[in-house]
């Protein structure tokens, strides 16, 4: 009995700790009054950091912002905004059980996650809770969104695509080979449609390969695309595959154009190719921070500004989407003007691209001027930058 | 020159020998009689040092080595012929020669002469790899590697076993030498003619115990033998 | 297709080798101590990371690789020390025998710690050691980097140098009686203690070696070490474990069969084509191409 009852009081005590660990810190004043809460779910630490971090960093930022601007005005009262972070480490369990721990402290309006892979594992929870309002800022994995109270302001794959297009159209390239990871949704998915349209453009897809995260020898699959004579290899995945193909292919005599398709911070490519290599390699995403930065755009240079006084570095290719991302739910909020779900979803369907005037990033609107289509995802092209130096820039595409 | 006294050995919660007590002089080659099963390779491996013991010593001419490593016991002067041969089968006849010495270091030519005067058939197939040797020419070349460290002590564990009865009086033979040259005897045995050759002392062992110790000739006529290996005897102060 | 077979029979001779390379010491640990050593890409891993630091600290490149050569083998016998000394002297086992799943749980962990202390130290973020050198060996076959060459030349180099130490000393005679036959060696008195050092040594050198070669042509990070281990177990099983002939050339079947698969195939059947071989091994020859089929005598 005694034993027992020790047992007993032991499970209690675990309980304890375990429900403690489980509330997001500070949650305990997630009733507050004048509080709005927003849980942002970011790979802090893990493979995808250096996406993450900066995304996390951004979102930040645009809440001080707003607080200090007198926070988000409801019906004549004003709330300050508060971040509720958690970390997925770019994995479907740890996004999941950071879902749940936001939702056991009853926050509402969530920002994220990065990564294609967590996007999917979330979708289902949060399609049914009626509780929840999702931003997407990171994967650009097709049918993520649902219009409803999922909503995404990153591109799709098919987005990126665009610029791919735009890029073939104005050089005049004939043939194309592709490598793409195999574990993106988003590019395995889109893949075709972009074979379809490239074809359309009279261009060949001479080859089409796979691979893997943490794969490094390429050499069987570049041999073969040096025989195969072709204009354009387009990798479709991450930079340090990206880089390690490059280099490869250029080492193993591959002498056309390389065709980067994937946010890839100059840091991280540098990390694992030589700048020199990298030299006029295209890449086709849509603009990043760093482009609005040196297209002298001046929210953007406000940002990067902020962002380095700060964090003391620069901020990350999605930081400005994050950003835009805390924006986007102040407008839905004080559009609805109220916090009950049903009505802020509304309200974010509803948004126009004119009524956010602090976007950093370029949407093109709806035809009727809306932020979202009718599936809740925003129309964000991409464009084609080049590799200069040691970092990217936006191309003229002129030759 | 060995004496053991009131050892214990197992293995996990299995204890094998249970207070053993015996000795062995260098003149009175030993043979150690008992049915499979009463310890006697266990007995060899507490001696030789690849098990410990659980109590009670080991004496080897007045020094206790019972907490020496296997090594230090080579050095000591213990040299083990294991069941089985144990040679190393993808060496040469040569190199398990100089493993026999490794405690010495390099053993030099006349270090090699001595032993293949005694087993010429080894000289013959120094370069061959051992694994390919006969089972009697493998047996030759266990005993050879243990006389390779110089030892004043030998322990031979079943060296008769699945050799032919030619090769098995050889050993007798062998074995008869090197005690002449002043090599204490201790063999563990079930093969009675090696024993009888072998041995001018006899110690009986059954499931741990020492139940019987005296002159060679008197146990292997005697009765405490035969009831050894038949097992028909009084139930023992020891349980497990 | 058939012009461009010398390229892929190149290919695969590098690629090959990087695999031998780290299969090697997992096959001398295992040979001689019966330890499956899944840390062992934590030696290769650990090998890069010192390697990248060092020459970023400014560091020449072998030089730095020395350095993390002699860290690295440091390191080992703690990790031998701290991982896997203390399964082999607990209650219920004797050293020699009945460990084994004990042994791969305790390496498993050995290795996801070294794991987490190289993210704590590095991050996670992939970065390639500066090539020591550039430039491509152009022939009208084929073409092959530099830094390729020195691959095969280190694994050549690598394999004359253990060969040396294990058959023409006194301490490479100890390795390989203990690889043969643990109990015979200890009763000839061999130190399992300087057996242990000198295997344990040699293996993570050869690790560091490995990593910190393969660091400057592959992205390392610090989970880099979990799939080349594997591939090395694969290597040992199709060579013969425990044989260092039969790890070079398990390295080398299984580079160029995976080349061949690549090229000649699909280059998402690459992964396939290793397991396939791996089964056929195990039907066809399952001692592997250099192990010897065990018979009692």
């Amino acid at each position: 009995m005694e034993k027992l009852r020790s047992g007993r009081a032991t499970c209690l005590i675990l309980g304890l700790i375990l429900g403690l660990g489980t509330l997001p810190a500070g949650a305990g004043r997630a009733s507050a009054a004048d509080e709005i809460v927003i849980g942002e779910i970011h790979p802090i630490t893990g493979p995808a950091t250096f996406y993450g971090l900066p995304e996390s960093r951004g979102i930040q930022l645009a809440a001080d912002r707003i607080n200090k601007a007198g926070g988000v005005t409801l019906g004549g009262k004003s709330y300050q905004i508060r971040i509720a972070t958690e970390d997925d480490q770019a994995s479907p369990t740890t996004g999941v059980a950071a879902l749940r721990k936001l939702v056991s402290a009853d926050v509402r309006f969530i920002i994220g996650p990065l990564a294609s892979g967590v996007a999917p594992a979330l979708k289902p929870i949060i399609e049914r809770n009626d509780k929840l309002t999702q931003l997407i800022d990171g994967t650009i994995a097709d049918d993520m969104t649902n219009g409803k109270n999922i909503f995404r302001n990153q591109a799709t794959a098919s987005g990126y695509n665009v610029a791919v297009v735009k890029l073939f159209s104005a050089r005049k390239y004939k043939s194309v080979a592709m490598m793409t990871d195999r574990f993106h949704a988003g590019f395995m998915n889109s893949q075709k449609t972009l074979a379809a349209d490239l074809k359309g453009l009279g261009v060949t897809t001479a080859s089409e390969d796979f691979y893997k995260l943490g794969d490094t020898d390429f050499s069987a699959t570049l041999t073969n695309l040096r025989g195969r004579n072709v204009d354009v290899l387009l990798i479709r995945g991450y930079p340090a595959e990206g880089a390690l193909i490059t280099k490869q292919a250029r080492q193993l005599g591959f002498s056309g154009q390389v065709v980067w398709e994937m946010v890839s911070p100059p840091s991280t490519v540098l990390k694992n190719i030589p700048a020199a290599e990298m030299e006029g390699v295209f890449n086709c995403i849509p603009l990043t921070t760093e482009d609005y930065v040196k297209l002298g755009d001046e929210k953007a240079k406000a940002l990067d500004q902020a962002y380095r006084g700060r964090f003391n570095e620069g901020p990350g290719e999605l930081t400005a989407l994050s950003y835009d991302a805390v924006y986007i739910f102040k407008a839905a909020f004080e559009k609805a003007g109220s916090l009950d779900n049903a009505a802020v979803n509304k309200a974010m369907a509803a948004l126009k691209v004119a009524d956010i005037p602090e976007l950093v990033t370029r949407y093109t609107p709806q035809p009727d001027g809306r932020l979202f289509a009718s599936d809740g995802q925003v129309d964000l092209r991409g464009e084609v930058s080049v590799w200069r130096g040691e970092g990217w820039e936006p191309a003229s595409l002129k030759d | 020159m060995l004496r053991i006294d009131g050892l214990s050995a197992g293995y996990g919660r299995l204890e094998v020998l249970h207070a053993v007590s015996f000795t062995v002089e260098r003149d009175l080659p030993t043979v150690m009689l008992g049915a499979n099963g009463a310890g006697k390779t266990t007995l060899c491996r507490v001696i030789s040092g690849l098990i410990p013991a659980r109590a009670g010593g080991i004496v080897l001419d007045g020094a206790d080595i019972t907490r020496l490593s296997p090594a230090e016991r080579v050095r000591a002067g213990i040299a083990l012929v294991p069941e089985g041969r144990q040679v190393f089968p993808d060496m040469t006849v040569r190199e398990n020669l100089r493993l026999g010495a490794y405690v010495h270091g390099e053993p030099g030519r006349t270090g090699f002469d001595a032993v293949f005067a005694m087993f010429p058939i080894l000289a013959q197939r120094q370069n061959q790899r051992a694994g390919l040797l006969s089972g009697g020419e493998q047996q030759m070349l266990a005993l050879a590697r243990a006389l390779m460290s110089r030892p004043r002590l030998l322990l031979l564990d079943e060296p008769s076993q699945g050799l032919a009865p030619k090769a098995v009086a050889l050993i007798a033979e062998t074995v008869n030498r090197i005690a002449a040259t002043g090599v204490g005897v201790l063999l563990v045995e079930q093969n009675l003619i090696l024993a009888q050759a072998i041995a001018r002392h006899a110690v009986v062992l059954e499931t741990g115990t020492c139940v019987a110790d005296g002159p060679a000739g008197d146990l292997l006529a005697g009765g405490a033998v035969a009831d050894s290996y038949l097992g028909k005897t009084r139930r023992h102060r020891h349980v497990v | 297709m058939l012009e461009l077979l010398p390229q892929q029979l190149a290919n695969g001779l590098a690629l090959g080798s990087t695999y031998a390379l780290v299969a090697m010491g997992l096959t001398l640990i295992f040979g001689v101590l019966l330890i499956p050593n899944f840390a062992h890409g934590e030696f290769y891993m650990l090998g890069a990371f010192i390697t990248y630091a060092l020459v970023a600290s400014g560091l020449n490149f072998w030089l730095a690789m020395a350095a993390a050569v002699v860290l690295v083998t440091g390191i080992g016998w703690i990790v031998d020390r701290v991982v896997f000394q203390p399964i082999g002297s607990a209650p219920g086992h004797s050293a020699a025998q009945g460990s084994g799943l004990s042994m791969m749980i305790s390496a498993l962990a050995g290795s996801i710690i070294l794991q987490q202390v190289a993210t704590i130290i590095w991050g996670t973020e992939a970065r390639t050691i500066p090539a020591p050198m550039t430039g491509v060996i152009q022939t009208p076959y084929f073409t092959i980097t530099a830094l390729q060459l020195t691959v095969i030349g280190t694994l050549t180099a690598a394999w004359i140098a253990v060969w040396l130490v294990l058959h023409r000393s006194r301490l490479g005679l100890a390795i390989r009686a203990t690889s043969q036959n643990r109990d015979a060696a200890l009763l000839m008195g061999i130190s399992m203690t300087q057996v242990r050092l000198a295997t344990f040594g040699i293996g993570a050198a050869l690790g560091a070696v490995a990593g910190a070669l393969l660091g400057a042509t592959f992205p390392i990070y610090p989970s880099m070490g979990v799939t080349p281990v594997l591939k090395a177990f694969v290597v040992l099983v199709i060579g013969g474990i425990g044989s260092l002939p039969g790890a070079i050339a398990g390295g080398l079947v299984l580079g160029m069969v995976e080349v061949m698969v690549a090229g000649y195939g699909a280059s998402q059947f690459q992964d396939i084509g290793t397991f396939v071989i791996l089964v056929a091994v195990l039907l066809i020859r399952p001692q592997g191409l250099f192990g010897r089929a065990q018979v009692e005598r």
